[in-house]
Protein backbone atom coordinates (compact mmCIF):
# COMPACT_ATOMS: atom_id res chain seq x y z
CA UNK A 1 0.00 0.00 0.00
CA UNK A 2 1.86 3.37 -0.97
CA UNK A 3 2.22 5.48 2.34
CA UNK A 4 0.47 8.80 2.29
CA UNK A 5 2.18 12.61 3.31
CA UNK A 6 0.41 15.50 4.00
CA UNK A 7 0.63 16.90 0.85
CA UNK A 8 -1.21 13.97 -0.75
CA UNK A 9 -4.34 15.01 0.82
CA UNK A 10 -7.25 16.43 -0.42
CA UNK A 11 -10.52 16.48 0.93
CA UNK A 12 -13.10 14.20 -0.65
CA UNK A 13 -9.92 11.66 -1.84
CA UNK A 14 -11.08 8.02 -1.86
CA UNK A 15 -8.08 5.86 -0.04
CA UNK A 16 -7.05 2.93 -1.27
CA UNK A 17 -8.49 -0.35 0.10
CA UNK A 18 -7.10 -3.10 2.19
CA UNK A 19 -8.59 -6.44 1.91
CA UNK A 20 -8.07 -8.53 5.12
CA UNK A 21 -7.85 -12.63 4.51
CA UNK A 22 -11.03 -14.30 5.61
CA UNK A 23 -12.22 -14.30 9.42
CA UNK A 24 -11.72 -17.79 10.52
CA UNK A 25 -12.30 -19.54 14.16
CA UNK A 26 -8.36 -19.89 15.25
CA UNK A 27 -8.41 -15.82 14.16
CA UNK A 28 -11.05 -15.56 16.84
CA UNK A 29 -9.81 -17.62 19.63
CA UNK A 30 -6.36 -16.40 18.78
CA UNK A 31 -7.96 -12.82 19.35
CA UNK A 32 -9.81 -13.54 22.55
CA UNK A 33 -6.34 -14.25 24.10
CA UNK A 34 -4.18 -11.43 23.14
CA UNK A 35 -7.51 -9.11 23.91
CA UNK A 36 -8.50 -10.67 27.39
CA UNK A 37 -12.36 -10.64 25.69
CA UNK A 38 -13.39 -14.13 26.41
CA UNK A 39 -17.01 -13.27 26.22
CA UNK A 40 -17.90 -16.94 25.06
CA UNK A 41 -20.38 -15.06 22.21
CA UNK A 42 -17.45 -15.27 19.89
CA UNK A 43 -15.94 -19.15 20.98
CA UNK A 44 -19.03 -21.33 21.65
CA UNK A 45 -21.56 -21.81 19.47
CA UNK A 46 -23.90 -23.03 22.03
CA UNK A 47 -23.80 -19.92 23.98
CA UNK A 48 -24.15 -17.72 20.88
CA UNK A 49 -27.25 -19.71 20.05
CA UNK A 50 -28.72 -19.05 23.75
CA UNK A 51 -28.57 -15.10 22.33
CA UNK A 52 -30.10 -15.63 19.54
CA UNK A 53 -27.52 -15.90 17.13
CA UNK A 54 -26.93 -18.90 14.52
CA UNK A 55 -23.25 -19.13 15.78
CA UNK A 56 -21.05 -17.77 17.31
CA UNK A 57 -19.87 -13.67 15.77
CA UNK A 58 -16.72 -12.48 15.33
CA UNK A 59 -15.81 -9.48 17.90
CA UNK A 60 -16.56 -5.85 17.30
CA UNK A 61 -13.31 -5.04 18.18
CA UNK A 62 -11.64 -7.51 15.81
CA UNK A 63 -12.83 -5.32 12.86
CA UNK A 64 -11.40 -2.42 14.63
CA UNK A 65 -8.35 -3.85 14.87
CA UNK A 66 -8.49 -4.41 10.76
CA UNK A 67 -9.45 -0.36 10.91
CA UNK A 68 -6.29 0.38 13.06
CA UNK A 69 -4.35 -1.60 10.96
CA UNK A 70 -5.23 -0.03 8.06
CA UNK A 71 -4.77 4.12 9.22
CA UNK A 72 -1.34 2.46 9.96
CA UNK A 73 -1.17 1.26 6.46
CA UNK A 74 -1.96 4.38 5.38
CA UNK A 75 -0.04 6.65 7.21
CA UNK A 76 2.89 4.61 7.75
CA UNK A 77 5.24 6.34 10.25
CA UNK A 78 4.38 9.80 8.66
CA UNK A 79 1.36 10.64 11.12
CA UNK A 80 0.79 9.54 14.54
CA UNK A 81 -2.79 8.27 15.17
CA UNK A 82 -5.05 10.45 17.53
CA UNK A 83 -8.06 9.17 17.45
CA UNK A 84 -10.04 6.30 16.34
CA UNK A 85 -13.82 5.63 16.61
CA UNK A 86 -16.69 3.11 15.40
CA UNK A 87 -20.23 2.15 15.10
CA UNK A 88 -20.44 -1.72 15.00
CA UNK A 89 -23.47 -1.94 12.62
CA UNK A 90 -23.57 -5.86 11.80
CA UNK A 91 -22.80 -8.63 12.74
CA UNK A 92 -19.22 -10.56 11.54
CA UNK A 93 -19.64 -14.32 10.91
CA UNK A 94 -16.79 -17.16 10.14
CA UNK A 95 -15.78 -16.81 6.98
CA UNK A 96 -16.79 -13.31 6.34
CA UNK A 97 -14.06 -10.95 4.36
CA UNK A 98 -14.11 -7.94 5.51
CA UNK A 99 -12.27 -5.00 3.12
CA UNK A 100 -11.51 -1.63 4.85
CA UNK A 101 -12.31 1.55 2.76
CA UNK A 102 -11.54 5.32 3.29
CA UNK A 103 -12.15 8.82 2.46
CA UNK A 104 -10.58 11.88 3.24
CA UNK A 105 -13.25 14.56 5.31
CA UNK A 106 -10.74 16.99 6.52
CA UNK A 107 -7.12 18.31 6.28
CA UNK A 108 -5.98 21.18 8.14
CA UNK A 109 -2.51 22.53 9.33
CA UNK A 110 -2.72 25.43 11.90
CA UNK A 111 -1.69 25.93 15.50
CA UNK A 112 -2.52 21.96 16.25
CA UNK A 113 -0.37 20.63 13.30
CA UNK A 114 -0.75 18.55 10.23
CA UNK A 115 -4.27 16.98 10.84
CA UNK A 116 -6.37 15.19 8.45
CA UNK A 117 -9.49 13.04 8.99
CA UNK A 118 -10.64 10.08 7.23
CA UNK A 119 -14.22 8.31 7.64
CA UNK A 120 -13.38 4.47 7.40
CA UNK A 121 -14.92 1.53 7.32
CA UNK A 122 -15.08 -2.07 7.20
CA UNK A 123 -17.69 -4.01 4.56
CA UNK A 124 -18.14 -7.15 4.27
CA UNK A 125 -18.17 -9.54 0.86
CA UNK A 126 -21.98 -8.77 0.05
CA UNK A 127 -20.73 -4.95 0.19
CA UNK A 128 -22.70 -4.12 3.83
CA UNK A 129 -20.90 -2.36 6.21
CA UNK A 130 -20.08 -3.60 9.24
CA UNK A 131 -18.09 -1.29 11.38
CA UNK A 132 -17.87 2.14 10.82
CA UNK A 133 -16.58 5.42 11.58
CA UNK A 134 -13.50 7.84 11.63
CA UNK A 135 -9.91 8.88 12.10
CA UNK A 136 -7.92 11.40 13.06
CA UNK A 137 -3.67 11.63 12.30
CA UNK A 138 -1.07 13.92 12.92
CA UNK A 139 1.31 14.10 10.05
CA UNK A 140 5.10 14.86 11.80
CA UNK A 141 5.96 17.11 8.75
CA UNK B 1 -30.19 -3.54 41.30
CA UNK B 2 -31.62 -2.57 36.97
CA UNK B 3 -29.75 -2.41 34.08
CA UNK B 4 -31.16 1.45 34.46
CA UNK B 5 -29.77 4.70 35.27
CA UNK B 6 -29.12 3.86 38.26
CA UNK B 7 -25.79 2.45 37.47
CA UNK B 8 -24.34 5.87 36.26
CA UNK B 9 -21.49 6.93 38.43
CA UNK B 10 -20.53 3.16 39.01
CA UNK B 11 -16.49 2.90 38.75
CA UNK B 12 -13.55 0.67 39.19
CA UNK B 13 -10.88 1.02 41.15
CA UNK B 14 -7.77 2.16 39.85
CA UNK B 15 -5.67 -0.98 38.68
CA UNK B 16 -1.98 -0.86 36.93
CA UNK B 17 -1.31 -2.86 33.73
CA UNK B 18 1.73 -2.65 32.34
CA UNK B 19 2.51 -2.84 28.76
CA UNK B 20 4.54 -5.69 27.27
CA UNK B 21 6.49 -6.07 23.97
CA UNK B 22 4.97 -9.85 23.48
CA UNK B 23 1.78 -9.27 24.47
CA UNK B 24 1.84 -6.42 21.73
CA UNK B 25 3.26 -9.11 19.14
CA UNK B 26 0.47 -11.59 19.84
CA UNK B 27 -2.07 -8.71 19.49
CA UNK B 28 -1.09 -7.51 16.39
CA UNK B 29 -0.44 -11.55 15.24
CA UNK B 30 -4.30 -12.07 16.56
CA UNK B 31 -5.35 -9.25 13.94
CA UNK B 32 -3.07 -10.22 11.23
CA UNK B 33 -1.17 -6.71 11.33
CA UNK B 34 2.32 -6.95 9.80
CA UNK B 35 2.81 -4.05 10.63
CA UNK B 36 7.43 -3.83 11.70
CA UNK B 37 6.36 -0.89 13.79
CA UNK B 38 4.66 -3.16 16.87
CA UNK B 39 7.22 -5.88 16.55
CA UNK B 40 10.97 -4.81 14.82
CA UNK B 41 12.88 -2.61 17.31
CA UNK B 42 15.61 -2.03 14.74
CA UNK B 43 12.69 -0.80 12.39
CA UNK B 44 10.90 0.80 15.18
CA UNK B 45 13.54 2.87 16.22
CA UNK B 46 14.88 4.75 12.75
CA UNK B 47 11.35 5.81 12.85
CA UNK B 48 9.67 9.16 14.58
CA UNK B 49 8.75 6.94 17.60
CA UNK B 50 12.56 5.40 17.96
CA UNK B 51 11.07 2.61 19.38
CA UNK B 52 8.06 -0.41 19.12
CA UNK B 53 4.43 1.27 20.12
CA UNK B 54 1.44 -0.52 20.37
CA UNK B 55 -1.19 -0.97 17.67
CA UNK B 56 -3.98 1.69 18.39
CA UNK B 57 -6.81 -0.97 19.29
CA UNK B 58 -4.70 -2.57 21.33
CA UNK B 59 -6.16 0.10 24.13
CA UNK B 60 -8.71 -2.27 24.39
CA UNK B 61 -6.31 -4.77 26.39
CA UNK B 62 -6.28 -1.92 29.18
CA UNK B 63 -9.50 -3.65 30.58
CA UNK B 64 -8.22 -6.73 30.13
CA UNK B 65 -8.00 -9.04 33.93
CA UNK B 66 -9.47 -6.07 35.25
CA UNK B 67 -13.11 -5.25 37.27
CA UNK B 68 -15.62 -3.89 35.07
CA UNK B 69 -17.85 -1.53 36.58
CA UNK B 70 -20.44 -3.66 36.01
CA UNK B 71 -19.27 -6.34 37.77
CA UNK B 72 -21.63 -7.74 40.34
CA UNK B 73 -24.68 -5.57 39.36
CA UNK B 74 -27.12 -8.63 40.32
CA UNK B 75 -29.29 -9.57 37.54
CA UNK B 76 -26.93 -8.31 34.90
CA UNK B 77 -26.21 -11.28 31.98
CA UNK B 78 -23.62 -11.23 29.66
CA UNK B 79 -25.55 -12.92 26.65
CA UNK B 80 -28.00 -10.02 26.81
CA UNK B 81 -25.01 -7.66 25.68
CA UNK B 82 -23.56 -6.53 22.20
CA UNK B 83 -20.84 -3.73 21.79
CA UNK B 84 -22.45 -0.79 20.10
CA UNK B 85 -19.59 1.59 19.22
CA UNK B 86 -16.01 2.42 20.84
CA UNK B 87 -14.00 5.31 20.71
CA UNK B 88 -9.95 5.78 21.66
CA UNK B 89 -7.96 9.17 22.27
CA UNK B 90 -4.57 8.59 21.85
CA UNK B 91 -2.46 11.19 24.02
CA UNK B 92 -0.02 9.65 23.26
CA UNK B 93 1.74 6.00 22.05
CA UNK B 94 1.46 3.27 23.96
CA UNK B 95 4.57 1.55 24.60
CA UNK B 96 6.31 -1.75 25.82
CA UNK B 97 7.49 -1.32 29.31
CA UNK B 98 5.21 1.22 30.06
CA UNK B 99 2.89 1.16 33.49
CA UNK B 100 -0.33 2.80 33.45
CA UNK B 101 -3.08 3.38 36.55
CA UNK B 102 -6.69 2.47 35.08
CA UNK B 103 -9.84 3.24 36.01
CA UNK B 104 -12.84 2.94 34.07
CA UNK B 105 -16.08 4.49 34.89
CA UNK B 106 -19.89 4.38 33.81
CA UNK B 107 -20.86 8.04 32.34
CA UNK B 108 -24.28 7.55 31.30
CA UNK B 109 -26.90 4.87 30.69
CA UNK B 110 -30.57 5.88 28.25
CA UNK B 111 -32.84 3.33 26.51
CA UNK B 112 -33.47 3.31 22.71
CA UNK B 113 -36.47 1.01 21.42
CA UNK B 114 -35.16 -1.23 18.85
CA UNK B 115 -36.30 -4.07 16.31
CA UNK B 116 -35.92 -6.89 19.10
CA UNK B 117 -37.49 -4.60 22.19
CA UNK B 118 -35.98 -2.46 24.59
CA UNK B 119 -32.33 -1.63 24.77
CA UNK B 120 -30.42 0.02 27.10
CA UNK B 121 -27.39 1.70 26.16
CA UNK B 122 -24.17 2.13 28.71
CA UNK B 123 -20.90 4.10 28.35
CA UNK B 124 -18.08 3.23 29.92
CA UNK B 125 -15.42 6.08 29.83
CA UNK B 126 -11.60 4.48 30.24
CA UNK B 127 -8.58 6.34 31.45
CA UNK B 128 -5.61 5.02 31.57
CA UNK B 129 -2.62 7.37 33.20
CA UNK B 130 1.01 7.50 33.13
CA UNK B 131 3.28 7.98 36.65
CA UNK B 132 3.09 11.44 36.19
CA UNK B 133 -1.41 11.15 36.00
CA UNK B 134 -0.95 12.19 32.43
CA UNK B 135 -3.77 10.36 30.25
CA UNK B 136 -2.37 8.52 27.38
CA UNK B 137 -5.59 6.80 26.23
CA UNK B 138 -9.04 7.83 26.81
CA UNK B 139 -11.50 4.73 25.58
CA UNK B 140 -15.33 5.56 25.33
CA UNK B 141 -17.19 2.11 25.11
CA UNK B 142 -21.05 1.75 24.38
CA UNK B 143 -22.65 -1.23 25.50
CA UNK B 144 -25.89 -2.61 24.29
CA UNK B 145 -28.21 -4.14 26.90
CA UNK B 146 -30.66 -6.71 25.09
CA UNK B 147 -33.63 -6.20 27.79
CA UNK B 148 -36.09 -7.91 25.69
CA UNK B 149 -34.64 -11.34 24.36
Amino acid sequence: MKVLTFSDLQEGMELEALEKPPIDRVQLVKYAGASGDFNPLHTVDSFAQSAGLDGVIAHGMLSMGFLGQYVRALVGVNADIKQIKVRFQRMVKPGDVLTCRGKVTAVNEGDEGKIATFDIAAVNQKGEVVTAGSAKVKFFE
Amino acid sequence: MAIDKSLIGRKTEVYTIEVEKGHIRRFAEAVGDDCPLYVDEAYAASTPYRGIIAPPTFATTLTMNAPSPLKDVPGFEMRRVLHGEQEYIFHRPMRPGDKYWVQSEITDVFDRQGSSGRMTFIIIETVARDIDNQPVVTGRSTIVYRQDI
